[in-house]
Order: C-alpha cells, then structure tokens, then sequence
C-alpha cells in the first residue's frame, strides 16, 4: 500500500466507513507508526466534534419572506407567458 | 445518473408545468440547509440570508430557464449554485461595519437599558470561521451537510481525488487550531 492509498484509506476510517477488511489492514498500519495512529485519531475526534455542532435556522419571517418573493416572481413569470 | 426521486420529480414538474406549489415544496424541503451552509460559509446571519435568497431566486430562474435536467440531484444542483453566490458574495468588496457590540460599547456609558447580546459562539465554530475559505467550504459541505466526496466534488468543481484531499487537509487545519488553542482532548 502507498502513502496516497493510505491516506485515502485513513481519510475512510474517520469517518468510520471503512469495510470491516481493509479496517483491520489500515489498524495494522497505524499500529506500526504511532504518530500515524495519534494523528489519524485526532482527525477522527475532530470530524465527531464537527457533526456536533448545532444546525443553524433561518428566522421563520425570513424563510416566508423569501417564498413570497419567489412566488411574486413565479406570477410575474406565468402572467408574461399569458400575455405572449 | 442520480435516483429518480421526489426532488427530481417536482423539479421537472415545475419546469414543464409551472407549478407553483412543486416550488414551494422544493423550497421549504431545502431552505434550512441552505441557509445553514451560507452561515457557517459566510459566518454572518445578514450574509447568510442574503445569500439563501439569491441562491432560491437563481434556482427559480435556471429551473424556468429548463437549466435543470436531473444530471445531477436536485440537492447536489443547488448547493452548487449557493456556493457560488457565497463565494460571489466573499469577493464582494465590503464597507467596513460596525457590529452590535461595537454599537453596545460606544452606548453602553450613555444608554444603561441597551446591552448587547452576541450569539453565543463554541470554540468549535470559532475555529471554524478562522479557517480558509476553501477548507471551511469543504467542512461545511461533507460534515456538517452530509455530502459524500463525490458530491462535493461536484458542488465544488474539483475531482473527487482532489475533494477527498482537501477534506483531509481542512480537517488537519481545524484539528491543528483547536489543539493549538487547547480545545480539543488529545
């Protein structure tokens, strides 16, 4: 395995998507180098901590008024296909 | 070729029929997310929702436009489009501003009642703002939007190899900031 195919490979365990094969085979290689291990266990605590975060909402007077735009605009469209 | 799903569905319908309620559906299943990408993208609620409205207004035009034709899916199609409103709107030159706590102290000696609240921000987001445009894209759009590798290939114009990469630098970048400011458990 190359360093590229590795990193790929580590980029899949962090996210915890790797098949249960190739899981073992990249553990194997972390356990022979122990600042890849360290590393790659940090990105993974950081990839958790990033899908923590809180989702962010819009004000629901924002999200009405865009829609009433949009629908304004979706009447002046059909009103000119009318016209024509 | 995506699924054919609903998505896809009342896009098409809404191009070939004009139906108005096909849009408002579409919009109100993705309004949320798009405006929570343009908030961590763009790290302000003003720009965020300025953003959210032309992405939905260029999405309305390029649907009417018949610039949709479900090669890619609908979600994947318009987070396209918001992230190049959001970059647009990144290059957009800027007057300087004041924020509200700027306004609280200069009021605060003369105006006991007023006392800003800035919204309470983690270390987490902190960190994430700070980072470069290309890595806080990426982050936003695979972790915190749940896009796969591909998809965020396509949203951003890379290739997937190249995507993959820069997700795996952008988390290196993070995880450097928090460990550096001592954030992050090691």
């Amino acid at each position: 395995m190359n360093q590229n195919e590795l990193q790929e490979l580590i980029g899949l365990w962090v996210d915890g998507t790797l098949p249960e094969a190739l899981r073992d085979l990249v553990e194997a290689e972390m356990a022979k180098w122990p600042d890849l291990a360290e590393d790659a266990a940090a990105l993974r605590q950081t990839a958790r901590e990033l899908r923590t975060l809180p989702a962010e909402h819009p004000d629901s007077w924002f999200v009405e008024k865009t829609l009433t735009r949009l629908l304004r605009e979706h009447d002046a469209a059909e009103a000119g296909i009318k016209a024509a | 070729m995506p699924e054919w799903n609903d998505d896809e569905r009342l896009a098409a319908q809404y191009a070939a029929e004009g139906d108005a309620r096909a849009l408002e559906i579409l919009y109100r299943r993705h309004v949320t997310s798009t405006y929570g990408f343009a908030r961590r993208f763009l790290t302000t609620v003003e720009d965020a929702e300025e953003a959210t409205s032309e992405t939905w207004l260029r999405v309305f035009r390029a649907l009417r436009a018949g610039q949709y034709r479900e090669q890619a899916a609908f979600r994947t199609w318009v987070f396209g489009i918001c992230r190049n409103v959001c970059s647009e709107r990144l290059r957009q030159p800027r007057l300087p501003t004041l924020s509200l706590s700027d306004i609280g102290e200069s009021l605060r000696d003369h105006w006991t009642l007023f006392e800003p609240q800035p919204a309470p921000e983690s270390a987490l987001s902190e960190a994430l703002a700070s980072l470069s445009e290309d890595h806080r894209l990426i982050l936003t759009l695979c972790d915190l939007q749940g896009f796969t590798a591909t998809e965020a290939a396509e949203i951003i114009g890379r290739t997937p190899a190249a995507t993959k990469s820069l997700h795996l630098r952008a988390r290196r970048a993070l995880r450097d900031i928090m460990q550096i400011s001592g954030r992050q458990d090691e």
